[in-house]
């Protein structure tokens, strides 16, 4: 939230849905997906369930490991296009099929919100 | 009586297969229309005269994701592997515009199709995007389930006295 106005964007709290709202355009949630706690040692095995009557625009979810706080990286879901009331859990190998939507960092996140001014050429 | 047809398990393989080699062609063509369309965004928000109603209607900002030139080149990628958070972005800024007269009467008279274009791109990413509506699970909320639950215990009950 601190960094999106310094790309110009616009941050507020939607009333209604109580949740981040970006250039009073879309919402943001955020979630924690964190590893298992029986994961056997070299493997990966993460999950999160998520559902809320108060679907975001887009789903932010945050990947760390059962214990810590480090995030490893991030998804960024278009959450939009899920229909209202699904219920997203996503565990183990189905993480490769959100791969397209993962990023080491949040820049494209903010990247994404970044507004300019509408100028109309000299 | 006759036997139950009987599929053989590798004529079941090369079915599957076949079914996920149309359902993979289908998503790739709904990526690449959504791509066109975003490019088509972006023409649009070149367009002065469209700049100037929307700073007419009191639109000051725009994304910079829609503010990028068009790239030349054919086959343009997005930012992450999926261009469907652009469309997001796209629809989000775009949508309420879709209600501001001046806009719905300069692009009737432009840009016919756009809107269609726009909302086609919705409703196909919602069908077969990255989130196909056929694996979307939607659980009943706890508040029918113990309902549910009650008809069935009365259900059971008056079976039973019955």
């Amino acid at each position: 939230m601190e960094e999106l106005p310094s790309r110009g964007a616009l941050t507020s709290i939607d009333n209604f849905l109580f949740q981040p709202r970006i250039n009073d355009e879309f919402t943001v949630s955020v979630g924690v997906g964190r590893t298992k706690k029986s994961s056997k040692p070299g493997t990966c095995e993460w999950q999160l369930g998520y559902r809320s009557r108060k679907k975001p625009d887009v789903f932010i979810i945050a990947r760390a490991d059962f214990v810590g706080t480090e995030v490893r990286d991030y998804f960024i879901l278009p959450y939009m296009l899920l229909p209202h009331g699904a219920w997203l859990t996503v565990s183990g190998k189905n993480y490769d099929r959100l791969s397209s939507f993962r990023a080491e960092t949040l820049d494209p996140f903010f990247e994404l919100c970044a507004r300019e001014k509408l100028e109309l050429p000299q | 009586m006759n036997e139950p047809d009987v599929i053989p398990r590798t004529r079941m393989r090369a079915l599957r297969a076949a079914a996920r080699a149309k359902a993979a062609d289908r998503f790739e063509r709904n990526r690449q229309a959504v791509i066109v369309v975003i490019e088509a965004c972006r023409q649009l928000m070149a367009d002065t005269k469209f700049r100037a109603i929307l700073i007419r209607i009191g639109v000051s900002d725009a994304p910079r994701l829609l503010m990028r030139k068009s790239a030349p080149t054919e086959g343009r990628k997005s930012s992450f592997g999926d261009p469907s958070l652009e469309f997001v972005i796209a629809w989000s800024f775009f949508k309420p515009l879709f209600e501001q007269p001046a806009v719905v009467e300069y692009l009737s008279k432009k840009q016919p199709d756009f809107m269609m274009r726009m909302k086609d791109a919705f409703i196909s990413l919602v069908l077969d995007g990255p989130f196909p509506l056929t694996e979307a699970v939607g659980r009943p909320a706890r508040s029918v389930i113990p309902s549910q639950r009650a008809k069935t215990l009365r259900a059971g009950f008056s079976a039973k006295s019955g």
